[in-house]
């Protein structure tokens, strides 16, 4: 039985360096984790070709295949939108919601496939998404209700204030560890069950546990970026919604 | 106890009564959901959505049990 590390050096063909790039600029300190970035270029990358590739030679009268499942993803996409945000302000957050769940669903999927790694199995991708949806919900709260969003940190009683800001400060960090948990997860455990299980085993059913996990991951790839969207569009109806009294 | 031996305890600690809660919460909550759809056939697809948004916020809390357990897991 091999450790987990032996298995992480034996599917590193790719010969990815295990440290981070550390890069000094004046005071600041970066380091960039270089398997994470190349996977999202790479996952970019495949958006790109994938959705150019699909709304070519669109047609009213006779959709094709490919059109019709962008028309489908973007539909869907909308109707929960427009259930949980009036038209008009739905329509300013379209674009982001749609880049968004694109983005997460094809880079879940894209840890799958064998040697790869999905960007959103690092921490560091998660919480910038979860950062970027925090902030473009307190900026809208801001902008379509101007002071009245006050109101809604001192919702019932202004002595509630801590706990509504401990609230509204707990959703990107579940946000992030949701989606990084999940994904992280499940590609830990296939290393674990590459680890308990042999290659040697293959032609007695050794591979089946390793599908059946790959099928549930699959979904819940899915269910994830579907999650999230779904979150951040709750999260932006909770803080748009005027009073109602 | 030396802490390796913590280590191992903390892990499967984490990871087993994590699942416990959440497998108790998902199921009530799948529950409902076939009762509801039962109820009002109807409703099925808001329900589901709904079902999927309540079993998504429920797993988040075992989740990052399990990564706090492989945290604990590098330390055997």
């Amino acid at each position: 039985m091999k450790s987990i590390e032996q298995i992480h050096e034996e599917l590193n063909i790719w010969h990815f360096p295990h440290h981070p790039w550390e890069v000094t600029i004046g005071n600041m300190h970066l380091a960039f984790n270089p398997k994470t970035l190349i996977m999202t270029w790479i996952v970019m990358i495949i958006i790109a070709v994938f959705w150019v590739w699909a709304t070519r030679n669109m047609e009213m009268k006779k959709p094709s295949k490919k059109q019709l499942l962008a028309e489908e993803i973007f539909n869907f996409l909308r109707g929960l939108v427009n259930e949980n945000l009036d038209p008009h302000k739905g329509a300013s957050i379209m674009t982001l919601i749609f880049a968004l769940f694109i983005f997460l669903l094809f880079s879940n999927l894209w840890g799958l496939v064998p040697t790869m790694m999905s960007p959103t199995a690092d921490l560091n991708t998660t919480a910038g998404l979860a950062v970027m949806v925090f902030i473009l919900v307190q900026i809208l709260g801001f902008r379509y209700r101007g002071g009245g969003y006050v109101k809604y940190y001192l919702h019932p009683y202004p002595f509630f204030l801590p706990l509504t800001v401990v609230e509204e400060l707990a959703k990107p960090v579940t946000l992030a560890f949701r989606l990084y948990g999940n994904i992280f997860a499940g590609e830990v455990l296939m290393a674990v069950l590459l680890s308990l299980i042999g290659l040697k085993t293959f032609y007695f059913l050794g591979f089946l546990p390793h599908v059946i996990w790959l099928a549930f991951s699959i979904f819940v790839g899915c269910i994830q970026a579907f999650i999230f969207t779904m979150l951040t569009i709750a999260y932006t109806a909770r803080a748009v919604a005027e009073e109602e009294h | 106890m030396d802490v390796s031996a913590g280590a191992a305890l903390g892990a499967a600690l984490a990871v087993g009564l994590g699942a416990l809660g959440a497998g108790i919460g998902d199921g009530l909550v799948s529950s409902k959901t076939v009762e509801a759809t039962a109820r009002q056939p109807e409703l099925r697809g808001n329900l589901m959505v709904i079902m999927f948004i309540g079993v998504g916020l429920i797993e988040a809390l075992p989740i990052i049990g399990v990564v706090i357990a492989f945290m604990l897991f590098g330390k055997i």
